[in-house]
């Protein structure tokens, strides 16, 4: 058994809460690494597959139906009800591996919402969309620095699709 | 035998639904989301479409009685009606939603007033006929997979 199984592998054997962040932290460094590499908040770690996507859409019905349809799906999906939760997110230290916007939301819009998250230094890939795909919507969301633009609803195929060409795995649950 | 004529009913007035316009396919997207796990995803999503549906018409018709020449507020609720619309195919409710949003922009109260009561009409035609349809999908049994008729 060579130390990288033991670094992957040995569970914690006790805890002991972290004076200044009450996390709960393992007491050796060995158990610190293991814990780093499993629980690094925010961040999809070296022993998991999952990818974190966020969808940033105000109608429930349309967050519903994604939810089920990425319930297949290796994928861990967060869900913002405006723009500004989705810029609220990231501000908080979030990070994800794909960001699909919706164009009209109230609060903030998702044209708005690209150009902070763009202004933030965030570089995760951002998928427009919107049931009208005007091309004038098409351009201005391009230029606010979405990576893409897709009609809505949004269908398995599209979303296998987009997923794959974005480098998320899509193994199934 | 019963059961054959039930599910040959259910069939049948899902292909109406479809060949009359009043869904489109995305109602198949949703029916190949359901399975074992999620058996009764479709009627599930329908019955929170309507509810949904029925409160933001009411906001809609409250907003033309009320403050009529408020555009923008009447099409920020129509925009949510014809996201969810869009999401389990009512067709021809998304239709006339998107038709009530061209008049608001145009700011044509007129316009807007006729195409709500349509749009009030679709909605109503819809429900009755998918509660229809759900009751008889609950006689039949535990649900199938989507199949989408043949050409």
């Amino acid at each position: 058994m060579n130390s990288m199984h033991i670094l992957l592998h040995q569970p914690p054997m006790c805890f002991y809460r972290h004076s200044s962040t009450s996390i709960l932290c393992p007491p050796t460094p060995l158990a610190r690494i293991w814990f780093s590499l499993h629980h690094d908040s925010g961040r999809a770690s070296m022993g998991s597959t999952r990818r974190r996507v966020l969808l940033v859409e105000d109608v429930e019905i349309n967050r519903v139906v994604v939810r089920r349809l990425v319930s297949e799906l290796n994928v861990m999906l967060e869900e913002a009800e405006n723009g500004k939760i989705a810029v609220d997110f990231i501000k908080q230290g979030r990070t994800y591996d794909l960001i699909f916007m919706d164009k009209e939301m109230p609060v903030m819009n998702g044209l708005e919402a690209t150009k902070q998250l763009r202004s933030l230094g965030v570089t995760t890939p951002i998928i427009a969309l919107s049931g009208d795909c005007l091309p004038c919507d098409r351009d201005l969301f391009i230029h606010a620095g979405a990576n893409a633009f897709q009609a809505k609803p949004l269908s398995k195929i599209e979303l296998v699709r987009i997923l794959t060409e974005y480098g998320l795995s899509i193994s199934h649950a | 035998m019963e059961y054959s004529n039930l599910r040959r009913q259910a069939a049948y007035m899902k292909k109406s639904l479809f060949d009359q316009g009043y869904l489109d396919e995305q109602f198949y997207q949703l029916e190949e989301l359901q399975d074992d796990v999620s058996p009764n995803f479709v009627e599930e999503v329908v019955t929170l479409f309507f509810r949904d549906s029925a409160r933001l018409i009411s906001n809609i018709e409250q907003a033309l009685d009320k403050c009529p020449q408020e555009f923008s507020k009447l099409n920020a609720y129509v925009h949510q009606l014809k996201g969810s619309s869009s999401s389990i195919g009512a067709s021809r409710v998304k239709n006339e939603c998107t038709l009530f949003r061209q008049y608001c922009d145009e700011e044509n109260l007129e316009g807007c007033l006729k195409s709500f009561q349509k749009m009030k009409r679709e909605h109503a035609v819809l429900r009755q006929k998918l509660e229809s349809y759900f009751q008889l999908l609950r006689q039949v049994g535990p649900a199938e997979k989507a199949t989408r008729p043949s050409m």
